[in-house]
């Protein structure tokens, strides 16, 4: 991924920095639930039940954050002919010095915001299905946090490699 | 996989309940749990659900036959599966275990208040309290079984509706007794609450094939070591890039007689 130097409006920034605080918090708040190893993690909110509402509003928050997320960039981030050329040729896995998208954001950051898109929109509407244990049907609910996690996923390892490259590269 | 165990179990007859709810009674006792207010909502069955200060309840189920209406009646309460939804889901260790005898027991200290044992029991018999915001279920009296006495609703059960004793004893019993459908037989890998049946177990308001969710399989078994995995592999993938870079910058800019 190349770097580029671009200004960023107060807006986007503000945008920005909602999703990573709602997304560490969310981490935070509810990795103990899935690895009990790291369950002392919740405790710090001073009790377990704590942890899960902090969870659940800043889920809210992070929808949101999302959403605005999304009219700000979607503009930016419509792929072009040499994005879909570059694909076309292999993208990553191609050996071949390809063309980047020539906007403000190259062909991996616009794959990087659609995948922050369809997995946020996974997370929030799977969130929805575990608010409530007695709302939606068992199975529904199973699958609810099948996707939770798959979407969980996704943004702790495709965070770790977003930061990296963007900071430490 | 769980395998079912004999142990011990509760069986009940519900041909011979009359709905007198010393069950009921006695289980509120020995738990010295409170009354609840409650309303009429049109039926006999007091109260309307179980809650966390009602571990057991009969439930009144209506059935037309050519005779009229029918009451049949059904113990609500943690039919303690072998199986058991609630113990895989569980993330808290301890929170949740079985005893020797079968019965499948909370550790209220233990509980963190996540609501997925809630979420999955297949006979939504466990409830959550959101003063306490902890969960609660019949526990089989495993505090009386302990000290060799029987669970409190069985002793107070005035027509024998109730018993308790050795699972596979009381499913022989059954059987001699003329009953077919012992439902718990193989249900959940078998229950340690068992119904004699001569009725179809739907007309009573039991589920026909209670089981855990297929998809439960998919997100404690894949999807969460997925999670931990990707994390993984994620940091070890900028771990080998840092170094190779590392490598690189340094061979470029080190001593070039070397």
């Amino acid at each position: 991924m190349s770097r580029r130097d671009f200004s960023s409006s107060r807006i986007e920034r503000i945008s920005h920095w909602a999703l990573i605080s709602s997304l560490f918090i969310l981490l935070f708040t509810n990795c103990g639930l899935l690895f009990s190893s790291l369950l002392f993690i919740r405790h710090l909110f001073w009790s377990s039940q704590n942890a899960s509402t902090i969870h659940h509003v800043t889920g809210m928050f992070f929808s949101l954050s999302l959403l605005v997320s999304f009219f700000i960039w979607i503009k930016d981030c419509i792929p072009d002919g040499e994005d879909l050329e570059w694909l076309r040729r292999g993208g990553p896995f191609s050996w071949v010095a390809a063309p980047f998208g020539r906007g403000k954001f190259n062909t991996i950051q616009k794959l990087y915001f659609f995948g922050t898109m369809l997995f946020g929109i996974m997370a929030a509407s799977s969130g929805i299905l575990l608010w409530n244990p007695y709302l939606f049907k068992r199975e529904l609910i199973a699958w609810g946090h099948v996707f939770h996690t798959f979407s969980a996923t996704f943004f702790t390892a495709s965070g770790i490699i977003h930061i990296y490259l963007r900071h430490f590269r | 996989m769980p395998q079912e165990k004999a142990g011990k179990a509760l069986l009940i007859y519900p041909d011979l309940c009359i709905a007198c709810r010393s069950c009921q009674v006695a289980c509120k006792q020995w738990n010295n749990l409170p009354a609840e207010s409650t309303t009429n909502c049109g039926s006999y069955e007091n109260p309307a659900g179980l809650s966390f200060h009602t571990y057991t309840r009969i439930h009144f189920q209506e059935r037309k036959t050519t005779r009229g209406i029918q009451w049949l009646f059904l113990k609500q309460q943690c039919y303690h599966c072998t199986d058991a939804a609630c113990m895989l889901v569980c993330p808290s260790p301890g929170a949740i275990s079985r005893t020797d005898e079968g019965a499948v027991i909370l550790n209220p200290d233990k509980c963190i208040g996540c609501k997925y044992c809630v979420q999955m029991c297949p006979f939504g018999s466990i409830q959550f309290d959101p003063v306490t915001r902890k969960v609660s279920k019949c526990h089989l009296c495993h505090d009386r079984i302990t000290m060799g006495a029987q669970p409190a609703c069985s002793l107070a059960c005035p027509t024998g509706a109730v018993r308790y004793g050795d699972r596979k004893a009381l499913i022989q019993q059954a059987r001699l007794l003329g009953y077919q459908t012992i439902y718990g037989e193989k249900e959940v890998k078998g229950l340690h609450v068992l119904f004699a049946l001569h009725a179809p177990a739907q007309d009573y308001g039991l589920p026909p094939n209670p089981r855990v969710p297929v998809a439960v399989f998919w997100w404690k078994r894949i999807f969460r070591p997925l999670l931990g995995g990707g994390s993984g592999i994620a940091l070890l993938g900028i771990l080998v890039h840092f170094f190779q870079r590392t490598i690189r910058s340094h061979g470029q800019h080190g001593d070039p007689e070397s």
